[in-house]
């Protein structure tokens, strides 16, 4: 066989192993793709502020309590724009959280 | 389908695989045996309809990283995944003034997956306008526009005239003050030539500025048009690579009969080791058995290598598009330019000319280089050491020099307009001499005495093609870095960690 071709199979064993890793850090980065969208930074601040409003409400016979595991997008549509800050900043309007410590007065959007 | 083991139930599964692989609905789509021989490795690949666009054997310099360094796959593989990701952005998308930005908002907020298919979309639109440049660059390089290539390399300039296009008009789309401006700014480029120049710019606009009429275009032209165009452009690019005989090699040895070397002395012999005709009359076609010494089979060989390819190019788009987010300024306000306004990053290099004269920097320049850079097999079509990176030693070392040469020169020649330019003398300079007399015109007439200048000494056109796109190369990428990290409100000179709010 030639020296060229004996070189060139060679070759293509390196490119397995090469296969290999890129495959290994795309499986990784898919991963983590999944999980970066998933984790949105505004699902933090809604199970923040449904825990927090538990707190504030058990013991006082409310019969459904907020649960944290529950997130949702929130949308209010006007005619000039389409707002999704309370997305972040729940209970910003809420007296029973003024003293809240998420809740300064500069989080407004 | 290994009975070695002689496991019940791995006998099981191989009888079974053997009855799949040998029943008529199989045999109808895959028309070849297990690919563990050469004839069957080849029919592999032109059986495949994917797959055909290989030739079934591969000369080993083709596969050798350093012949191609795997641009133009790099250049294909990133224009697939922007189709993907790009046909995904358009289910949300709308091409409206008061929609677009909010759309936009919506992708990186609410919508599943909008974020990273947002990012991977325009991460790998830069990708492919650097990586269609780099391979152009390196096709010049390794001389292999040479006959019977020329026509392939005429496409391949329309092929990346066509991608900054793409890019360009994709631009627009997110209707944010980046977009807008930089639109403005790079439309307005389009309105330089004396005499059609506003109809040009009318044309793409849809009317006077950017506004709902330049969003529908863009977007028309971004998703339909350009893409179309660029399939079409690119099928026979790389049809022509088959046809041309394959990638340009070396010679093989002093004297040795080169492939593609015969054509310009009038054969028609295109370098092909065997002819497809013959082997699609064939049922079991003989194909490899004149094969020459050096060439192996494309299946597993290139394909391969294409594979790895194809998942690097991904993972490294999907890792950046992780890392940095797309940029998303401010909704788009006519009223409020940003300064500077910037046009986008490959078009920095024409804005900064631009500045000295919009004449030369936004007409002649352009069209000159496009115009020269297509003429380039034409002027220079000696078989001298195709698929050689640099020819010569000689050739490198004058590459180096030459781009050297054409990136100092760029600054000397701003310092020596900012000192002694027209308008410092002679505040009120007629426009035509200000077109005349200035820093893009001399490097434009700079370049042209030294490439000609290394014609006539050494009397290899080769040499001076390469004095003249390197000396090219090395300002263009010097322009393309001033304008981007050294320019600022009102286009003075500023250090790149003084800059307020530029563009990408
Ligand atoms: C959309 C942009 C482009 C794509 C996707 C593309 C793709 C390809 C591919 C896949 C090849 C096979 C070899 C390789 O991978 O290097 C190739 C070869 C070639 N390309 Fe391109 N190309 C593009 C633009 C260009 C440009 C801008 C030029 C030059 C102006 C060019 C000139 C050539 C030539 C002459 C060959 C044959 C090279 C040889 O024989 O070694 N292409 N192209």
């Amino acid at each position: 066989m030639n020296s060229d071709i004996q070189a060139e199979n060679h070759a293509l064993r390196k490119w397995h192993w090469a296969f290999a890793i890129v495959g290994v850090v795309a499986a990784v980065l898919f991963t983590l793709s999944y999980w970066m969208d998933y984790d949105r930074e505004w699902r933090k601040y809604q199970r923040n502020y449904a825990s927090e409003l538990r707190a504030i409400l058990s013991g006082k016979g409310v019969r459904e309590l907020p649960n944290p595991g529950i997130v949702y997008v929130q949308t209010i549509v006007s005619p000039t724009r389409v707002d999704r800050c309370q997305m972040c900043h729940r209970g910003i309007d809420d007296p029973r959280f003024a003293k809240s410590p998420h809740i300064s007065g500069k989080s407004r959007c | 389908m290994d009975d070695a083991s002689g496991t019940l139930g791995k006998s099981k599964v191989s009888r079974l695989v053997n009855w799949i692989v040998s029943t008529r609905v199989w045999r109808s789509i895959i028309r070849h045996g297990n690919p563990d021989n050469d004839l069957d490795r080849m029919q592999a690949v032109f059986t495949n309809f994917f797959l055909h666009i290989m030739p079934a054997r591969v000369h080993v310099h083709t596969l050798r990283p350093t012949a191609t360094l795997g641009l133009g796959v790099i250049a294909l593989f990133l224009f697939f995944i922007l189709i993907i990701t790009g046909v995904l952005l358009m289910f949300y998308y709308v091409p409206s003034v008061d929609r677009a930005y909010n759309d936009m908002k919506d992708l990186q907020f609410v919508v599943s997956y909008g974020v990273i298919l947002r990012n991977m979309h325009r991460w790998a639109a830069h990708g492919m306008v650097a990586a269609v440049f780099i391979h152009m660059c390196r096709v010049f390089y390794t001389g292999s526009y040479k006959p019977p290539r020329e026509f392939n390399w005429v496409l391949g300039v329309v092929l990346w005239v066509l991608t900054m296009f793409l890019s360009f008009t994709g631009y627009l789309l997110p209707w944010d003050q980046l977009a807008f401006w930089a639109i403005t700014v790079g439309s307005s480029i389009a309105a330089y030539p004396p005499l059609m120049g506003d109809t040009i710019r009318f044309m793409l606009l849809g009317g006077q500025e950017v506004g709902q009429g330049a969003l529908l275009r863009f977007y028309v032209l971004h998703v339909a048009i350009l893409p179309i165009v660029i399939s079409m452009v690119l099928a026979v690019h790389l049809w022509r690579v088959r046809k041309d005989g394959g990638l340009a090699r070396p010679r093989e040895g002093a004297g040795g009969a080169h492939p593609t070397s015969a054509v310009g002395s009038g054969d028609w012999d295109t370098g092909k080791t065997y002819g497809l005709m013959a082997l699609a009359r064939g049922v079991t076609p003989v194909v490899g058995t004149q094969a020459p010494e050096e060439e192996v089979t494309a299946w597993p060989h290139l394909t391969f290598r294409l594979l790895v390819v194809f998942v690097a190019t991904l993972t490294a788009v999907t890792a950046v598009s992780l890392l940095f987010d797309a940029p998303l300024e401010e909704i788009a306000n006519p009223t409020h330019p940003p300064n500077p306004s910037k046009a986008p990053w490959y078009f920095l290099g024409l804005q900064e000319l631009v500045s000295y004269s919009a004449l030369v920097g936004g007409v002649i320049v352009p069209g000159l280089a496009v115009l020269g850079i297509m003429l380039i097999p034409y002027i220079d079509y000696s078989p001298e050491a195709e698929g050689v990176w640099f020819t010569s030693d000689r050739g490198r070392k004058l590459a180096w020099k030459s781009s050297l040469a054409g990136a100092v020169s760029v600054p000397i020649l701003i310092i020596l307009n900012a000192q002694f330019g027209l308008r410092t003398l002679w505040a009120n300079a007629p426009q035509i001499m200000v077109d005349i007399v200035n820093p893009a015109t001399a490097l434009l007439i700079g370049m042209a005495i030294f490439s000609s200048t290394v014609v006539r000494r050494t009397g290899s056109r080769r040499l001076g093609a390469i004095a003249l796109f390197s000396s090219f190369l090395g300002a263009l990428i010097v322009l393309t870095i001033i304008g981007t990290f050294f320019r600022g409100a009102n286009w003075v000179f500023v250090l790149p960690w003084e800059q307020t709010g530029a563009g990408h």
